[in-house]
């Protein structure tokens, strides 16, 4: 013997049980379970488990549930604060035990800045200055020679004419 | 007789009925939505309002499912503060409570899993003293009656705790927080269909296991 709401649908059984059909279901289910026999065994045995389950009461909450609560966001605020504080500000305070080597850092940044700021030697106009200077030495060194050839041959021609 | 049932094709609910469920789940859905958008924007009133309306039922959940009132609360603890830190990023896509559920349920799922092998079965049923100790103080039972009351509690407790996780997490949501199959199968994060197939196998073992109570 088989049912086939029972097989196939329990949950209108539990619905029906639990006083959650609509009125015109409930109607037809009264109906159906007068006639059924696996319908009304089963219904007086899930009465019987939610009866029981009935008893089963949860403890009270605890008085202090909200404060403990509340004490845990507030740790979790000052962790997060805490975590951003050494994240962003260990610099500072290496500064405010360390003074000399703060004041060293500090100096170290003018210096830089210092360097960084004096005008550098324009290379490209010097090297323009030496080029010239390079022509103007080749000149009188080819003028010098001149010279010495034409001193030499004053000299020879002086030498035969004897 | 049950050949020509017309039950097979059982009617929806009428039209009237689910128009007025679907409008308290949509003015529940945007007031506690509304309250979390607020949380997102820094209002911390609003984030007590949501704290006081479900820590109840939150807790009562993870209790049921841990069967540890100490632990409960420590991973209820947890829920809430999940849901405090990632208010940044909150989108109201899903009702609140289907969010917060599944945090609930992923934290005593993982919870109970961890502890599988650690915890033996009489060191929990130790564990939950406190609870059946004030339950019954507050029916005023005799010590006799007390004494039964707790053996059947027991029976109770161990039913549920030898259920598969998931069953057990079905059966608590449907059970004692009155959740649809809709709302438990997004909680789980699985069919309507196989909801409804994790609750009839769990009743029918708590039928068996229960059995014996009736009458």
């Amino acid at each position: 013997m088989s049912c086939p709401i029972y097989d196939e649908s329990p949950d209108l059984l539990m619905d029906f049980a639990a006083g959650k059909l609509d009125w015109e279901s409930k109607q037809r289910m009264d109906v159906h379970v007068s006639k059924c026999a696996i319908c009304h065994e089963a219904l007086a045995a899930q009465a019987m488990v939610w009866k029981a389950l009935d008893e089963w009461d949860a403890a009270p909450v605890s008085m202090d549930f909200d404060a403990k609560l509340y004490a845990r966001i507030e740790t979790q605020h000052a962790t997060v604060w805490g975590n951003l504080k050494s994240l962003l500000l260990p610099a500072t305070t290496w500064f405010r035990w360390q003074p000399a080597i703060g004041m060293a850092g500090v100096g170290a940044l003018f210096l830089a800045v210092f360097l960084l700021r004096t005008p550098a030697p324009a290379v490209h106009g010097d090297g323009v200055r030496m080029e010239s200077h390079e022509i103007e030495q080749a000149e009188l060194a080819l003028d010098d020679v001149e010279m010495v050839d034409k001193l030499f041959a004053e000299s020879k021609g002086e030498a035969q004419s004897l | 007789m049950e050949d020509q049932d017309p039950l097979l094709k059982f009617p929806q609910p009428s039209p009237s009925i689910r128009v007025q469920k679907d409008m308290i789940a949509v003015a529940a859905l945007e007031r506690d939505a509304e309250l979390m958008l607020r949380v997102r924007d820094g209002d911390t009133e609003s984030f007590t309002l949501l704290l006081n309306k479900h820590r109840g039922p939150v807790i009562h959940f993870l209790y049921r499912m841990v069967q540890n009132q100490a632990v409960a609360e420590e991973l209820a603890q947890e829920v809430f503060l999940r849901v405090y830190k990632s208010r940044a990023n909150y989108e109201p896509s899903a009702k609140f409570t289907t969010w917060l559920f599944r945090i609930a349920s992923h934290l005593a799922l993982n919870h109970i899993r961890d502890s599988k092998n650690e915890r033996t079965q009489d060191s929990i049923d130790e564990s939950d003293d406190d609870g059946r100790t004030l339950q019954v103080a507050d029916r005023g039972m005799t010590t006799e009656q007390a004494m039964v009351y707790q053996a059947r509690l027991a029976e109770i407790r161990r039913a549920i705790r030898v259920l598969p996780e998931k069953q057990r997490a079905a059966v608590v949501m449907h059970k004692y927080q009155e959740m649809e199959y809709s709302q438990i199968a997004l909680v789980l994060e699985c069919s309507e269909s196989a909801v409804k197939s994790l609750l009839f196998r769990a009743y029918e073992t708590l039928r068996v296991r229960l059995a014996h109570m009736a009458g």
